[in-house]
C-alpha cells in the first residue's frame, strides 16, 4: 500500500529538486515523478508548487534550463543541476541532516 | 557569480519580458500535454485523460501568476506596468488629462497661495515696520572657503555698517542673553536678548513698558 501522500515542509522543496536533478537533466513532470518515486509516494509535488520553485532556483543559478525533446516527441524544458546548484545542494543537505538528526534527537528524549 | 546570475536574471525578467512569458506559456501547456499523454498511457480515453491532467496541472493563468510572483524583479515589474498602464489610460482621454492636470496645478497653486497668506497674516503675522524689506547681514571670511557668517561683531564695526551702508536704511545688532531673575526668594531663568538702542524704531514699536532712552552713539 502507498503512502498517504504528506504536505512539503518548508525548505524541503528545492532540497528534493536539487536531489531528483543530481542524476541528470529532466523536465517539470520528470522532476515531479522523480521526486514521488525518490520519496516513495509520500511527497507528490503539483504543479503549482513545482513551477514557481523552479523558476526561482533559475533566477537563482542553482539550476540552468533548455528546450529539448521529451521521451515522446513533444518540446520540453529541461533543467539540470549548475555548480552553484551542487553547491546549495550540499548546504541544504548538511542543514536538514541538522535539523532531522535533532528533531530525532527530541523525539527519543525521556 | 551567483550575483552575476541574478543581475542576468532581473536583466532578463524586466527586458525581455515576452520572451520569458512566451517561454511559461509554452511550457506550462507542454507539462499539460505531458500529463494527458501520461494519462493516455494508463488507456484512459482522450477525453478524460485531458480531464484528468488539467485537474491535475490546476488553472493555468493562476500557475503562471504563482511562477511570475517568484520571479526576481517582479516587483519591480509590477510597477513599472501599473505606470505604463496609467500613462496609455490618460493618452487614451486626452480631454480628461488635461482637465486633471489644470485642476490639480489650479489647485496645487490656489492652496499654497491661501496657506501662506493664511500663516503669515493670521497663524504667524509678522508685526513689524516693512517686514518685507528686512534682511539679514553678516561677515564671510571668504579666504578660508567659510561659507558661515562671523558670530561676533563689535558695535563699531555696527556702527560702521550703519554709516556707510548705501542700500541699508539701518542695521540693529543683538545677542542672546539670558540671566537669573530672583525676586521675593525665588529665582527664575529669564531669555533675553541684548540689542542696540535703535532696536524700536527699526521695528517701528514702542517699548511695551519702561524707559528706552540710550546714548545715541550706536
Amino acid at each position: 500500500m502507498a503512502p498517504e501522500p504528506t504536505t512539503l515542509l518548508q525548505g524541503t522543496l528545492d532540497l528534493l529538486i536539487l536531489r531528483s536533478l543530481v542524476t541528470g537533466e529532466m523536465h517539470g513532470l520528470g522532476i515531479s515523478r522523480r521526486i514521488e518515486q525518490i520519496t516513495g509516494g509520500t511527497f507528490v509535488v503539483k504543479p503549482g508548487s513545482l513551477f514557481p520553485a523552479l523558476h526561482r532556483m533559475e533566477d537563482e543559478g542553482w539550476i540552468s534550463s533548455f528546450w529539448g525533446d521529451s521521451e515522446n516527441n513533444r518540446r520540453a524544458r529541461y533543467y539540470r543541476l549548475t555548480k552553484p546548484g551542487q553547491r546549495q545542494l550540499q548546504a541544504e543537505t548538511q542543514r536538514w541532516a541538522r535539523i532531522s538528526g535533532a528533531i530525532a534527537q527530541a523525539l527519543e528524549a525521556s | 557569480m551567483p550575483f552575476f546570475v541574478k543581475v542576468r536574471s532581473l536583466f532578463r525578467n524586466l527586458f525581455l519580458f515576452r520572451s520569458v512569458e512566451s517561454d511559461l506559456d509554452e511550457e506550462v501547456h507542454a507539462h499539460l500535454e505531458m500529463l494527458k499523454d501520461e494519462s493516455m498511457g494508463t488507456g484512459r480515453p482522450v477525453k478524460e485523460a485531458e480531464r484528468t491532467a488539467r485537474i491535475e496541472l490546476g488553472g493555468i493563468e493562476q500557475l503562471k501568476e504563482q511562477v511570475r510572483d517568484e520571479r526576481i524583479g517582479n516587483w519591480f515589474h509590477s510597477v513599472l506596468s501599473d505606470c505604463r498602464f496609467g500613462l496609455r489610460q490618460l493618452r487614451k482621454n486626452l480631454g480628461f488629462t488635461l482637465i486633471s492636470i489644470l485642476a490639480l496645478a489650479l489647485g496645487i497653486g490656489f492652496s499654497t497661495t491661501v496657506f501662506s497668506i493664511f500663516y503669515n497674516g493670521v497663524l504667524y503675522p509678522f508685526p513689524y515696520r516693512d517686514a518685507q524689506r528686512l534682511t539679514v547681514i553678516g561677515i564671510v571670511d571668504t579666504q578660508h572657503n567659510s561659507e558661515r557668517f562671523r558670530e561676533m561683531y563689535h558695535l563699531d564695526e555696527v556702527a560702521a555698517f550703519r554709516e556707510q551702508a548705501q542700500s541699508l536704511e539701518d542695521v540693529v545688532a543683538y545677542t542672546g542673553w539670558d540671566t537669573l531673575y530672583s525676586h521675593q526668594g525665588t529665582s527664575e531663568q529669564v531669555h533675553g536678548c541684548v540689542v542696540t538702542p535703535n532696536m524700536l524704531d527699526f521695528w517701528g514699536r514702542a517699548a511695551a513698558s519702561g524707559p528706552w532712552n540710550f546714548p545715541a552713539r550706536c
